[in-house]
């Protein structure tokens, strides 16, 4: 371009001129636990690009990088095939547009996948809408009272308050061992929790497995394994319980010993377990 | 956590259950049992078992904590042709589960040791029971394949049996 250079200077004395960037060609695609690496190759002609940006089909699942390969993009959904496309863009956006797509690639996660968190702060827990695509669910808790003595978390499935539930436990508190059950019971037990008179940061920790979850044509089995250890006294557990229902659970309720709530800073999470198909 | 492979037995009952060709690329097994009740096996008791590769073993051991809720048991077996992933008390109508963790399973350096947690509630003073226990498999010869059978029976209709893996390598795709 040719710039007449006496109007250049007198009208816009302080314009820079820049270039656009070209289309970067595509590379790999890579996962990295949640993310994705987007690489790719800048264009030999056309201005230097300040920033790239990748953005997925479908889905527009968009991530930048500046100046350099790759872009790391997230969020994308798993059993999906998603392709990317890249373009550089200059210090005022502009661009020559986005690049030829990538190979596509479908994210795989594993089996467990995260369903869902909750964090209460002198509340109880509820985890409501629970997918039906996975084959079995997982309770990690870290768990302490807002109120009351070190136990059993209750749980209770799809709001049935009802004499439905049944468990047994094993007990060791140190010193001595216990077990015993309950028939007929109106929860289940899905972990453990820290007494509210506890020193102040000590959490009981629990893992539960409610196996074949979403069956319609049988009842619920769920093992747990916990424990609070308080510095002198505590207890390891392990109870399986039982929810003599034939319904898919889909949602679960979750309170501290006695229907209490829970204390801040307790977590729990929910995860679904994918078998083989 | 990644999905091998899963069976579930459908149409009639199976006496065992067998994975083969288990992938060497993963770190650590877990197994994940469901067993609708103990009558669609065969009614009784008994060790629900596996057994690597192949050929049952000579000198499986076992060692488990237990209660059936009217008292508290330690024990240890030798010699088993087996190891346990879990133990069927009655329960005529009442799922049993069982959660298992087999570490190192490739490694060819070392006896391999499995541990773990099951049982199922009866809603009843009879029958619950529930476990924690470890299995030893004394081969240093990696783990291709796992064949899991139970006691006295067979598996009923709509027993599922899911094979997981554990590793940390990341995921590479075009």
């Amino acid at each position: 371009m040719t710039l007449n250079s006496r109007s250049a200077k007198l009208s816009s004395p302080n314009v820079k001129v820049q270039d656009v960037p070209d289309k970067p060609t595509p590379g790999t695609v890579s996962q990295s636990g949640d993310n994705f690496n987007v690489s790719f190759t800048p264009a030999t002609t056309g201005g230097t690009a300040a920033v790239y940006r990748a953005v997925s089909s479908p889905g527009n699942f968009e991530g930048i990088s500046y100046g350099s390969s790759p872009v790391q993009v997230s969020g994308l959904l798993s059993d999906t095939a998603y392709t990317f496309t890249i373009r550089g863009e200059n210090s005022s956006g502009a661009t020559n547009g986005y690049s030829a797509a990538t190979s596509a690639i479908t994210p795989n996660y594993g089996a467990m996948q995260q369903i869902a968190t909750a964090t209460p702060s002198n509340q109880q827990i509820s985890f409501t809408n629970i997918p039906q695509t996975y084959t079995d669910l997982m309770i990690v808790m870290s768990a302490r009272n807002s109120s009351g003595s070190s136990g059993s978390v209750e749980a209770r499935f799809n709001g049935d308050s009802g004499s439905n539930y049944s468990y047994t436990y094993f007990q060791g508190n140190g010193s001595s061992v216990s077990y015993g059950r309950g028939s007929n019971a109106t929860v289940a037990v899905v972990g453990r929790s820290a007494g509210s008179g506890t020193t102040s940061g000590i959490f009981a920790s629990s893992i539960c497995h409610i196996l074949n979850y979403s069956s319609t044509s049988s009842n619920k089995t769920l093992i747990e394994r916990g424990a609070n250890d308080e510095n002198g006294s505590g207890i390891s557990e392990m109870w399986i319980s039982l929810w003599r229902s034939n319904f898919a659970i889909t949602s679960i309720s979750i309170a501290s010993p006695g229907q209490g709530n829970f204390a801040s800073g307790t977590t729990a999470f929910l995860y679904g377990i994918k078998a083989a198909s | 956590m990644f999905a091998i492979a899963s069976q579930v037995v459908s149409g009639s009952t199976a006496s065992t259950v067998t994975f083969s060709n288990i992938p060497q690329s993963y770190a650590h097994l877990e197994i994940r049992s469901f067993i609708p009740n103990s009558t669609g096996n065969s009614g009784g008791t008994g060790n629900i078992w596996w057994y690597p590769n192949g050929a049952s073993l000579s000198n499986g051991t076992i060692h488990e904590i237990s209660t059936n809720a009217s008292g508290a048991a330690s024990g240890a077996v030798t010699g088993l042709p087996w190891v346990r992933t879990g133990y069927q008390n009655y329960s005529a109508a009442y799922p049993i589960v069982s959660v298992s963790t087999l570490l190192d399973y490739s490694n060819t350096n070392k006896f391999k040791t499995t541990k773990y947690l099951g049982g199922s509630d009866t809603n009843a003073t009879t029958n619950p029971y529930i476990s924690f226990g470890s299995g030893l498999v004394q081969t240093t010869s990696a783990i291709t394949s796992i064949t899991f059978g139970i006691d006295n029976g067979y598996f009923a209709v709509g027993t599922r049996i899911s094979l997981y893996g554990f590793t940390t390598s990341q995921i590479t795709g075009g």
